[in-house]
């Protein structure tokens, strides 16, 4: 079967002034079925919202490709991608959904709006309430405006927008991160159902691998707008291989002992191209770390990019072992 | 024997009730029965609004003027926290706390030495070089690397996380009995998270200091706390050991939360949301969780269930425990 999202040495640089960029993507590689699902996790200025943004086009790339069953859209220009056919096949649900959706305007008239135009047809409105039907939000709430809602009915109108033009990828940038945990359940399992009952193509970005384990099949772990680790999620969470991986995952609560990474991150503008980014933190780090950039490999069934991923491999090494280069 | 009551307890708090407007307003918070060890480390949860923040502020004597508080006991060493004045002196030298979003706790136009400095002088009597040392150690203490250059730094210049070790060297700088710690990594990366409550936790066992950690997050709450406190609607609904908790949760809530976290789960049908929303406390019945409950019975709209021992250390506040 074809690929439904395909990208290709995805990069994005922001000016920073001074000539210099910031590197939000570096060089992100991905193939996504159609119904298939892929969580996409790092820390705060690992990349993941932009990569979200580029995928559904708000924003264009600097470098590579956005194929979308097989077309290239990256070519078309962020301003006049809202016009394309592939516009409403790719929805994009944003974090908060109290600031997603137009105050001024009523809830079936917020969700209307996912179909590209403000006025509200009858055959519209019929759709809406059909979609409102199907993400659990009672009719009696369609009329009121976004403040009106608790924040669990407004992720809900928010991601009813978002399906209501029938699309086949879903990107979702954080979609329960300001919400409840009683709510957040509720929130994720109407996601899993809609992307299983309308064969729906997942990306998720999220800083909670809990919920990525949950939801996705795959997961990507970006550290630096690079790719760490990428793989088939329970494969990656049992057994994960990239030292950032393993410290991400001991530092989610209930996954064993947190390991405390030394220092902060090093800077995205400008990074220096022929290192590992991870170095200055990893307890792994050799002189081959400091002047060769670990390209993505597949090792033990999945891809990582670091060169000591083989001596990861359980069992795990001991803290003061000597280099084994 | 209620477990609230122990020997060694440091902040005892009796049917503390708290109401805003006036005094025939549904209280927000509802007899509050709970109370925290010496050197203990208790995790307060529920979901926002439950009121958390309004009883550790009621014990650390932030509250608002606008607050009028009745209790029978709230102590905190044997002082009487109900008189201003005695809770203006335990705080910030008895009572250190460390808040959510630590940018905004902090003064942004005065470097953070000089900051941590001020309350040196004010809790420890430090002046001059010695006051100088003490915030170079009160750096190192919460691991910032090179004090020197951290301590003339203004808080716009480091991280979150750097600025909530900071927080923590104020907070701990008098020497704190009791650490108030309100959801003190809320906002901050996994791995940041990690390396602040490690922190927190481990100068809470080397001081002895009690703890109180704020959190909706149960599973962060599972792996630091040794005692866990669930709040719904401004009631407390279960007070147990942690690991009791999660193995045999006796008050529906507690046992909803906890299905309802992505931690405990396998797959994303074993997640269980909770029906509902916090009610209007205008027109809550007695157990506030009824409308949410599956297990309710006439009984919880007609009489509020009190905290029940049901076995040691392990209460409940439901009528129909599970």
């Amino acid at each position: 079967m074809s690929a439904l999202l395909e990208l290709v040495g995805l990069r994005k640089r922001f000016p920073v002034g001074g000539g210099r960029e910031l590197h939000a993507v570096d060089g992100v590689d991905l193939s996504l079925a159609p119904g298939d699902s892929i969580g996409v996790v790092g820390e705060s200025g690992s990349g993941k919202s932009t990569l979200a943004r580029l995928i559904v086009r708000l924003i264009d790339p600097n470098e590579g490709l956005v194929r979308f069953e097989g077309r290239d859209i990256s070519a078309i220009a962020a301003g006049r991608f809202a016009r394309d056919p592939a516009r409403r096949a790719i929805q994009l649900v944003f974090q908060h959904a109290d600031d997603a959706l137009n105050p001024a305007f009523s809830i079936r008239r917020n969700i209307a709006m996912g179909l590209g135009h403000t006025a509200v047809s009858a055959e519209a409105s019929r759709d809406v309430s059909r979609i409102a039907d199907e993400v659990g939000l009672s009719s009696s709430l369609l009329d009121r405006r976004p403040h009106q809602l608790s924040g669990g009915q407004q992720a809900r109108a928010a991601i009813a927008r978002a399906l209501i033009s029938n699309p086949r990828l879903l990107v979702l940038d954080e979609p329960t991160a300001s919400l409840d945990v009683s709510v957040q359940a509720m929130v994720l399992k109407l996601i899993d159902r809609v992307r299983r009952e309308h064969d729906i193509g997942l990306v998720f970005v999220s800083h909670d691998l809990d919920v990525v384990r949950l939801m996705c099949r795959r997961i990507m772990v970006l550290y630096l707008g690079r790719v760490a680790e990428v793989g088939d999620t329970a494969q990656v969470l049992s057994d994960p291989c990239h030292p950032y991986t393993r410290a991400l995952l001991a530092a989610t609560p209930g996954h064993g002992t947190p390991v405390v990474l030394p220092g902060e991150p090093a800077s995205p503008v400008d990074p220096e191209p022929n290192v590992c980014l991870f170095h200055n933190r990893c307890p792994l780090a050799v002189d081959r770390c400091r002047i060769e950039r670990p390209l993505l490999r597949t090792v033990s069934g999945r891809q990582v990019a670091c060169h000591r991923a083989e001596e990861t491999i359980a069992p795990p090494p001991a803290i003061n072992a000597p280099a084994g280069y | 024997m209620n477990a609230t009551e122990s020997p060694a307890s440091l902040v005892t708090v009796e049917r503390l009730t708290i109401r805003f407007g006036s005094p025939f307003h549904p209280p927000t918070l509802d007899e509050i029965d709970f109370s925290i060890g010496r050197g203990e480390i208790v995790a307060l949860v529920g979901e926002s609004g439950s009121g958390k923040s309004l009883l550790a502020h009621a014990i650390a004597g932030i509250l608002t003027p606008a607050a009028l508080v009745t209790a029978q006991r709230l102590e905190f060493g044997g002082v009487d926290l109900t008189d201003p004045r005695a809770a203006i002196d335990l705080r910030g030298r008895e009572i250190g706390m460390v808040f959510q979003n630590p940018r905004s706790a902090l003064n942004p136009v005065r470097a953070v030495g000089q900051q941590i400095g001020d309350v040196l002088r004010e809790h420890r009597d430090l002046r001059g070089r010695k006051c100088r040392e003490a915030v170079l150690a009160a750096l190192a203490a919460v691991r910032i690397a090179d004090p020197q250059s951290r301590a003339a730094a203004y808080p716009g210049a480091l991280s979150g996380g750097m600025c909530q070790r900071v927080m923590i060297a104020m907070a701990l700088a008098g020497n704190p009995a009791l650490l108030i710690a309100d959801e003190p990594t809320t906002g901050l990366d996994a791995t940041t998270q990690a390396a602040i409550l490690e922190l927190i936790v481990g100068q809470a066992r080397a001081r002895r200091m009690a703890t109180l950690l704020i959190t909706h997050d149960l599973a962060l709450a599972r792996v630091y706390a040794e005692r866990i406190v669930v709040m719904h609607a401004g009631q407390i609904v279960e007070v147990a050991p942690t690991e009791a908790l999660f193995r045999d949760a006796r008050h529906p809530y507690s046992s909803a939360l906890i299905g309802a976290t992505p931690a405990s789960a396998v797959g994303v049908d074993d997640l269980k949301g909770i029906a509902g929303n916090l009610p209007d406390l205008a027109t809550a019945p007695p157990c506030r969780f009824a409308e949410r409950c599956s297990r309710t019975i006439p009984r919880c709209r007609e009489e509020r269930p009190t905290l029940e021992a049901l076995a040691t250390g392990h209460d409940a506040a439901c009528w129909v425990p599970l």
